[in-house]
């Protein structure tokens, strides 16, 4: 990171800091989404940017700014949801599979030719349904990481988990995905 | 049962960002400088400094071990009390009698020697 702006923000450089952090701010943004959805999302990169604006003169701006972001973007989506725990997740986000994914056209995929069943929006409603039947852990370990391409130490802090259970959930959540994707008639081969 | 690579289910899953758009730049940043000038900033080395929390945890778990250590040491241990014979009634016939007092252990030893017991052993 350019010590100048560091400095500079560090003392109080409104401007200085949204350049240092303007580049981070898609992948707060990503991280916002996937743990408090798509409504409230700004809300919590506009919070995380505000506490991080507050800490700016305690950040030595040694470890990556986006790692740094990730962590204060997890406490503000704690925070966030436990003030609004009675209001229900966003659908994308819930574990009951019968609520997070439209399952009526996979209802019976042995009627269905494969050419059918693997082309573009199938394909894609088959990811669906089996990204709904996953955990939320996994679930958002596997966006965090495909979808947004963060890596494993900016997930772990976006999680508040380490980066080891990062890997787990990531291994598992792709062997559950599997799973899912077998039942729904689709056969996912390869690695990583 | 239709075959897909993972790869592909990547490929997929980097499609899979919802339409949720990002506010451009200059209004986020007139936002952010809107809401940031209500904000003070932490001095430098205040809460933000990693070091002062665990300085206090440091202090905090000094204090414990002092007080624990002083308690341990200093506890009076009514040692006299506690191992003190008063007094001894002997039934049996015998020569003599040593008492110890152990205070490690907080016991008292009476020792008789040449007592006759019923059997004639001695002890």
């Amino acid at each position: 990171m350019p010590a100048g702006l560091v400095q500079r923000a560090r003392q109080g450089d409104m401007d200085a800091f949204l350049e240092l952090f303007e580049e981070a701010r898609p992948t707060v943004h990503a991280v916002a989404l996937r743990l408090v959805g798509i409504d409230e999302a700004e809300d919590v990169v506009m919070e995380t940017y505000l506490k991080a604006w507050k800490s700016m003169p305690g950040f030595s701006g040694r470890s990556s700014s986006r790692t740094w972001l990730c962590r204060i973007a997890h406490n503000c989506a704690v925070d966030w949801l436990r003030r609004r725990r009675n209001v229900s997740l966003p659908a994308q986000d819930r574990d009951d599979p019968e609520e997070a994914g439209d399952m009526s056209m996979l209802a019976d995929p042995a009627q269905r030719r494969p050419s059918e069943l693997v082309a573009g929006r199938e394909l894609q409603s088959a990811i669906d349904s089996a990204l709904g039947r996953l955990t939320q852990d996994h679930r958002v370990a596997l966006m965090l990481r495909f979808s947004d391409g963060l890596s494993y130490s900016e997930i772990a802090a976006a999680t508040g988990v380490s980066i080891g259970t990062v890997m787990s959930r990531l291994f598992n959540g792709r062997r559950k995905m599997m799973k899912a994707l077998g039942e729904l008639g689709i056969s996912a081969t390869g690695g990583w | 049962m239709s075959k897909v690579s993972w790869n592909d289910v990547q490929a997929r899953l980097r499609e899979h960002r919802p339409s949720g758009a990002i506010r451009d730049a200059g209004t986020f940043g007139a936002d952010f400088k809107a809401r940031a000038r209500l904000v003070r900033q932490e001095a430098p080395g205040g809460a933000g400094t990693p070091w002062v929390p665990l300085l206090r945890w440091g202090v905090a778990s000094f204090a414990v071990v002092l007080v624990v250590a002083v308690t341990v040491v200093f506890w009076p241990v009514h040692s006299d009390l506690m191992t003190q014979v008063k007094s001894l009634r002997v039934l049996a016939p015998y020569s003599g009698v040593i008492i110890m007092n152990d205070e490690g252990g907080q016991g008292t030893v009476v020792w008789i020697t040449d007592m006759e017991t019923d059997g004639g052993d001695k002890g």
